[in-house]
Formats: C-alpha cells, sequence, structure tokens
C-alpha cells in the first residue's frame, strides 16, 4: 500500500505540472498572455489532477495482464480522465459542449496531458530498462 | 568460518549443528544444499524422477496448482509450492517475478518496460515474463541498482 501511495503522490505531481504547462500553452496561444485564472480555476486543475491520480489505483495491480489487456486498461483510463475533466471542466463554465472553438482546446489540454504523463512514466522505465540490461551484461561477463 | 568435527559416542546420532548469531544468506545456501544433498533438485517428468542442477532452470511457473520448471530444452513438475522454491533456492540468481513466477536471474535475455511501470523480461530460451511492479524493487536490488 505504502508503495501505491508514493506511486500516486508522484502521479499527481506529474498530472497537475502536465496540465499547468499545456494549459498555460494553450491559454497564452488563444487568449494572450496576460489571461488571468482564479482561485476556483486552480482548485479545478487539483481536482482533477487528485482524481485522475486515484483512478489509477486499480491498475496498480499485481496481476499479471496480457498486452491486449493492457492496452484496453490504458483506454479505459484514458475515458476515465475525460468523463472527470470534462465534467469539472463543464461544471466550472471553462467550455461549453455546443461551442466548438471552446470544447476543442480543451480536450486538446486533456489528451497533451495525458500523453506528456505516460511519455514521461514510458521515458523513465526505459531508462531502468537500459540499466538494469546493462547490468544484466556484467553479470554474464 | 570455523568448522569442528566431533567424535560421537556409539548411542548418539550422527547431527550437524549450526552455530551462528543469525541465518545470512551463505549459511542458509549451505543448509538448503545440506537439505537437498547438491545443487540439484528432484523434478518429475512421466511420473519419472529427474535431477536437475539449479543451474539449468531458466523459470518456475505455477500453473492450476501445479508448479513447472522450465529448462531450455524440457519442462519438469515439482511438489514444491513457489513459496518454498523461494526458501530453498539461491536467493541471489532466483527472485519472484510476479505471483506466479519465480526467475532465474542469469537466464535474463533482456528487459524492457510494459504498461503501468511493469517489465517484461525476455528469456534465454525466448520465453517473456512480465515482472510486476511490487517486484521490481527486488530485481533492481539484486542487479545492485
Amino acid at each position: 500500500m505504502k508503495e501505491k501511495i508514493k506511486f500516486i503522490i508522484s502521479l499527481f505531481t506529474r498530472i497537475l505540472s502536465g496540465i499547468i504547462i499545456i494549459d498555460t500553452i494553450i491559454l497564452c496561444l488563444r487568449t494572450g498572455k496576460n489571461t488571468q485564472l482564479s482561485l476556483i480555476d486552480i482548485f479545478g486543475i487539483i481536482l482533477i489532477a487528485f482524481l485522475c491520480s486515484v483512478l489509477y489505483l486499480p491498475f496498480l495491480t499485481d496481476k499479471v495482464f496480457s498486452k491486449r489487456k493492457m492496452i484496453i486498461m490504458n483506454v479505459l483510463y484514458y475515458i476515465g480522465i475525460n468523463i472527470i475533466s470534462l465534467s469539472i471542466g463543464f461544471w466550472l463554465k471553462w467550455f461549453y459542449f455546443t461551442k466548438l472553438s471552446s470544447f476543442l482546446p480543451f480536450e486538446l489540454v486533456i489528451t497533451g496531458t495525458y500523453v506528456l504523463v505516460m511519455f514521461i512514466f514510458y521515458k523513465i522505465d526505459i531508462d531502468t530498462a537500459d540499466k538494469m540490461n546493462q547490468k544484466l551484461k556484467e553479470f554474464e561477463i | 568460518m570455523k568448522i569442528t568435527i566431533l567424535d560421537p559416542s556409539v548411542v548418539e546420532e550422527d547431527e550437524i549443528i549450526v552455530k551462528c548469531r543469525f541465518l545470512d544468506e551463505d549459511i542458509t545456501l549451505l543448509l538448503n544444499q545440506l537439505k537437498n544433498g547438491s545443487s540439484k533438485m528432484n523434478f518429475y517428468r512421466d511420473n519419472k524422477i529427474v535431477l536437475v542442477d539449479k543451474k539449468e532452470i531458466l523459470f518456475f511457473e505455477s500453473v492450476d496448482d501445479k508448479v513447472f520448471a522450465y529448462t531450455l530444452e524440457d519442462v519438469f513438475e515439482t511438489k514444491l509450492k513457489l513459496y518454498e522454491l523461494e526458501q530453498i533456492l539461491p536467493a541471489k540468481n532466483f527472485f519472484r517475478a510476479n505471483k506466479a513466477v519465480i526467475v532465474n536471474l542469469n537466464k535474463i535475455k533482456s528487459l524492457s518496460p510494459a504498461f503501468g511501470g511493469r517489465f517484461e523480461a525476455v528469456l534465454k530460451n525466448g520465453y517473456k515474463v512480465i515482472i510486476s511492479r511490487s517486484y521490481v524493487p527486488k530485481l533492481k536490488e539484486l542487479l545492485g541498482l
């Protein structure tokens, strides 16, 4: 459980950073660099990051899954974070479903953050695998 | 380590007494070797008992309450459970990869990341084993990372 909590905290910080980075870029491009965020907006961002991190908990299992199941799990997680983000975004009036020009950038923030966070984790795992492969070679020598 | 051999009296049974402050890895290995006779283990194949060197084993897998040992060419059955094997096998070579598999570290060809902090180990026979997230720290420790 301790390991799971550690992972969720690390995921939370990465999602939060990801949202802030992607959001800042998109807001700068859309509404200019003087755009201001209210406290309720910041609360919304933190809430999204928290709920998206907690949503990952069921995936932190020791069960062995096939590649197909893992892809399905990834898709389910992506759908889950979309539901969370769109619900909170709609509640805080960050976008309107009827207005495509407000909905699309918001969806871009969700997808961009998801891709960024997954890429960071994958990169960390690639580096770890490289180090372990190097050690395995040393073991063979 | 000091080794003392005593001559027992006629009525006494042959006995090995281990005097140590704690059971470290070397002593445990030695005790396991004494218990098991050698570095070889008993397995079953076609209702026959076969002796196989531990070094030859790629991995152990639990399937439907039965435990199998895989070498490059053969598959053998063992009556031991995975947790019992963990106690017998040398901890610096064998590690739990997931709930159903124990892998011989020396038989891993390469490692690559899998989704969600898991890793996939390709063994020397080409067989792929998933290393669960919770067992990755142990693997790293074994590799000195």
